[in-house]
């Protein structure tokens, strides 16, 4: 596997770690937004406004073993998100608003974009190789987050 | 600087009244531009140690995140009082991770496997979504502690289809304990200790 990460950025290893995904956007439903949250403690928090369907938000939390935090620091790892930049991504516009932020090892990184809606729009964008890591990423985040509020809570997390 | 962070506010104070966002200090301003890029990109949020010190992405402002709130309530399934060691129950059952799962492992092949040890009630073997080959991991919910427990003992460090698999509870009923940093603190540090309130459990 790549090291890129240092000495305690390594997927196995237990440096500090934080991760926060937020999508949404403000429109005639009001705010509506899918985040969730990774905390060094093992907290697993997750916030899902949608007000089409029904208007109440929904707000999880549980505490994670130091496994699942680990998993989630290998696909972020293996993923080499750390190495991006989003200088040249697309701003965030009035469809919508991406947010990912990941503290690990002893980098930051906090970047910010427009929704994606396919791939077509990662071609299309000024950074298609940075934008893809973030776009397939960002699905394999939600993918196993959604697994684990889903089988923790059964409650089917909504797409946004 | 200071007239971003102004903006900022503006915009919070436009949002829900009863949500708390989280803070970043206002004072930092001469401490980020020593570090040179990272003067443009948003603090580190509180809750990790400020030992972390390089910081890169555009800033381009910061929606208001609801998950920093102390006081809006969050569902949870642990008792309170009850948190401490020990996994964590699940609304239906008990749940335990998989991870170092070969790419090419079917849903019918873990099935069989974990079955041996009680009736898989649900399991969640996630796809790479570049690839379209198992991601790595798997959540597998038993009906009972013990029927997880002995898929754990057993599989745990053993061989899943040639490959070596790790098996643990997915969920604890309380905080990681030991939140270990090795690293030295900022030489330079002019944190005062409430930055590091957000560590604390709430």
């Amino acid at each position: 596997m790549a090291t890129g990460g240092g000495d305690n950025g390594g997927a196995a290893g237990d440096g500090e770690f934080y991760l926060r995904y937020y999508v949404g956007h403000k429109g005639k439903f009001g705010h509506e937004f899918l985040e969730f949250e990774f905390r060094p403690d093992g907290k697993l928090r997750y916030a899902n406004n949608s007000n089409y369907k029904n208007d109440t938000m929904i707000r999880k939390e549980v505490f994670v073993s130091p496994s699942v935090l680990r998993e989630a620091r290998r696909i972020i790892q293996e993923s080499d998100i750390m190495k991006e930049d989003d200088s040249n991504w697309p701003e965030p516009d009035r469809i919508g608003r991406q947010e990912l932020e990941i503290v690990m090892g002893n980098e930051h990184i906090s970047f910010t974009t427009s929704k994606i809606g396919s791939l077509v729009d990662v071609q299309s964008s000024k950074d298609p190789e940075g934008l893809r890591i973030f776009y397939y990423l960002v699905q394999d985040l939600k993918c196993f987050v959604f697994s684990l509020i889903n089988l923790h809570f059964k409650i089917k997390p909504i797409q946004s | 600087m200071v007239a971003v962070a102004a903006m900022g506010r503006a915009a919070a104070a436009d949002e829900e009244e009863d949500v708390e966002f989280v803070e970043y200090d206002q004072d930092d301003e001469d401490a980020m531009e020593e570090d040179g890029p990272a003067a443009r990109a948003l603090p580190v949020p509180h809750i990790v140690s400020p030992a972390v010190v390089r910081t890169r992405g555009r800033f381009a402002g910061r929606s208001p995140s609801i998950l920093a709130s102390s006081r809006d309530r969050f569902d949870s399934l642990t008792n309170d009082g009850d948190q401490g060691h020990g996994p964590q129950r699940s609304i239906e059952g008990w749940t335990i991770l998989v991870s170092g799962v070969k790419e090419d492992v079917e849903e019918g092949d873990l099935h069989d496997v974990f079955s041996e040890f009680g009736r898989v009630k649900d399991l969640h073997l996630n796809l790479e979504r570049r690839t379209g080959y198992a991601k790595g991991y798997a959540l597998i919910e038993y009906e009972s502690f013990e029927e997880a427990q002995a898929a754990i003992r057993a599989m745990n460090g053993n061989q899943l289809l040639t490959k070596t698999v790790y098996v643990d509870w997915a969920f604890s009923r309380g905080p990681i304990k030991n939140i270990t940093s090795t690293r030295p603190p900022r030489p330079r540090s002019r944190t005062p200790p409430r930055r590091l309130a957000a560590l604390t459990p709430y």
